[in-house]
């Protein structure tokens, strides 16, 4: 069945959903360490980040796609200064993926492992500081080791939505085979061309690995407990 | 309970144990107290507290005898009970009761009128302050 | 060296006053029924809460005076908590091994061997008994080898025999280490055992400081003792009343008068006054 598929489209995809979830691990652990700090007194700074973060979950992924590319389009404003000062173009490049893709799956890394992070208790973080550590080790060798269930479950949920990720690639991607052109954009557009084999494969492909990354999180999900 | 109130008139102390002299209406009380010294001085108020059960009475007494409180009274009443009696004796403006066998009142023929001694164990004598 | 605590603050709407200073090696008990702040306090010596007025100094250094504050992170304190707040992701002696200071002048071994851990250093907190994770919360405070001492009712989560047994070698292990100590228990026999001074609060806010003897012993009458306990029954009986009042697991029968028997009832919370040369003891094998 796979013979007459292109299997470009599959490897972007996956190297797309490694590197979003590498970035999105970077910058989700010290902002939801942030978050979760100081629960006694929240602030409202707090508070309008963690809403700003869920934003994506509510907004249709074309409008951010549609902005994203109105900000970074190399022929003006940000996009232009890019390309001209760092020679880097966001717009119709695997860059401008990763970031789309960053910005859209942030809440599924966030949601999960801001969670584990606020259900450690407050006594072993209290622990750790009274014997002299700094807050960066108490989060290396006792938070985040406590909330590994969640860092873990993040992961997951990110990768897997970056993978089944559309219109926000499509739009700042363009869909450029070779470039930007991932593995639900390349079965839309199969299906467009009529090229229904084609289209079922990449179909079939991302089903299983739907099924797979939800049995997954629930073995992840049953350890914890 | 029966509470005096007195003034301090001496306190003797050793480690864990002291002495306290008190007076009231002319009569002198000694309470021996078990732990650290209250922070008293003579001249002080201070409140004799001791149970209507520490009290004993006697009457006719004669001899020597180590009770240190020991203060003359007339009875005014007697609450006559099986086994326990209590009885009423005055002391300044106040009524002290004494908690005694009905046996030992029948004894000493106790009735109100009667002259007797009422007496208490310094070591029973409580201070409050 | 002394631990000089002489601040008040806002507890739970109350504005509760300390005023003491512990001689260095010495441990104060902040005794008094739950609910009064004695955590709050303690935490407040930690460094997680702030003092609303005065200084808190250990030594010559400055811990909180309204201006200048030193973190919890450099307070060297070592914190014992009441739930023990194991790392559960460490083993006995991986906690230990991260507990200690940069330059640690006695190994994990050693702190597993004081506190008779040395045959469970590779458990993990779950896999531990109640008595040996509280040792190992004490071994693990102990390993940051710290200036002040904090036990936040270190053996209350444990039950009585256990409790008593712990209370031995908790006592033998502070006069070994010479620390500093501040202990919050709700505990008279702990208080006793452990504590050359105490800071009593009561529920309105006041509080009381002195040696144990002092201020735990002695309430308004000289020479007795009290014992707070609850009415079981109120009987009368001849010319007196009889009252039966439970003290812990324990009961006592007095006599009083009816007078005073009238201003009582079942389940009143009453103190027992006890005459302390009367008090007769008898040994129990």
């Amino acid at each position: 069945m796979l013979t007459g598929v292109d299997l470009q489209p599959l490897w972007l995809t996956l190297r797309l959903a490694c590197v979003t979830t590498v970035v999105l691990l970077l910058l989700g652990v010290p902002l939801c360490a942030w978050l979760a700090s100081r629960p006694d007194r929240p602030g409202r700074l707090r508070s309008v980040v963690e809403v700003l973060i869920n934003l994506p979950l509510v907004l249709p992924p074309t409008a951010l796609g549609f902005y994203l590319l109105l900000t970074f389009s190399p022929t003006h404003g940000p996009g232009l200064w890019l390309a001209n000062t760092f020679k880097i173009q966001i717009a119709f490049s695997f860059s401008g993926l990763v970031l789309g893709s960053v910005l859209f799956s942030l809440p599924f890394m966030v949601q999960p492992l801001l969670a584990a992070l606020r259900q450690t208790p407050r006594n072993i973080l209290d622990a750790a500081r009274t014997l002299g550590k700094s807050r960066l080790s108490v989060l290396w060798h006792v938070w985040l080791p406590t909330a590994r269930h969640g860092v873990l479950a993040g992961a997951i949920l990110a990768f897997a939505h970056t993978v089944g990720e559309f219109g926000v690639v499509l739009m700042i991607g363009g869909g450029i085979p070779g470039q930007t052109r991932v593995a639900s954009i390349a079965l839309y557009q199969e299906m467009e061309a009529l090229n229904y084999p084609a289209a079922h494969a990449y179909a079939a492909i991302l089903v299983v690995f739907s099924c797979a990354v939800l049995l997954l999180l629930q073995v992840v999900q049953r350890r914890a407990r | 309970m029966n509470r005096i109130a007195a003034t301090l008139t001496d306190l003797q102390t050793d480690p864990g144990v002291c002495l306290l002299s008190a007076s009231a209406h002319g009569q002198a009380f000694f309470a021996m107290l078990v732990g650290d010294a209250p922070p008293l001085a003579a001249g002080d108020a201070v409140t004799l507290v001791f149970k209507e059960t520490e009290v004993s009475i006697a009457r006719n007494l004669h001899g020597e005898i180590s009770l240190r409180n020991r203060i003359p009274g007339v009875i005014a009443g007697i609450e006559p009970g099986r086994l326990l009696s209590r009885v009423a004796i005055p002391f300044g403006e106040q009524t002290i009761h004494a908690v005694v066998t009905t046996g030992s009142v029948e004894r000493l023929q106790l009735q109100a009128g009667v002259a007797i001694e009422w007496l208490v164990k310094a070591n029973e004598m409580g201070v409050a302050c | 060296m002394s631990l000089q605590l002489q601040f008040s603050r806002q507890i739970a709407g109350r504005n509760v006053t300390v005023d003491c200073d512990i001689p260095r090696g010495d441990c104060l008990a902040l005794y008094g029924p739950s609910g009064v702040g004695k955590t709050t306090l303690l935490r407040t010596l930690a460094g997680f809460d702030r003092i609303d007025h005065g200084r808190i100094a250990f030594g010559a250094q400055t811990w909180d005076d309204g201006q200048r504050y030193t973190p919890v992170e450099r307070r060297r304190v070592g914190y014992v908590f009441q739930d023990f707040a194991l790392f559960p992701n460490m083993t006995a002696a991986r906690q230990l091994a991260y507990a200690q200071p940069r330059q640690p002048t006695q190994s994990v071994e050693h702190w597993l061997q004081l506190t008779g851990l040395a045959a469970h250093g590779q458990g993990y907190p779950q896999q531990l008994s109640g008595g040996q994770r509280q040792r190992l919360a004490l071994a693990r405070a102990l390993a940051s080898e710290p200036d002040l001492l904090l036990l936040d009712e270190p053996l209350s989560a444990l039950d009585a025999s256990l409790r008593e047994q712990l209370q031995e070698s908790l006592a033998g292990l502070l006069a070994q280490t010479r620390l500093t100590t501040v202990l919050v228990s709700h505990d008279l026999g702990e208080v006793f055992r452990l504590a050359q001074h105490v800071l009593k609060l009561d529920g309105d806010g006041a509080t009381q400081y002195g040696t144990p003897q002092q201020v735990l012993l002695q309430r308004g009458q000289y020479g007795r003792y009290q014992l707070t306990g609850r009415v079981l029954l109120l009987a009368p009986a001849e010319v007196q009343c009889r009252v039966v009042v439970a003290i812990g697991q324990e009961t006592v029968t007095t006599l009083i008068s009816h007078t005073e028997a009238a201003g009582l009832h079942v389940g009143q919370a009453v103190a027992v006054s006890l005459n302390g040369a009367s008090a007769t003891l008898t040994a129990l094998s």
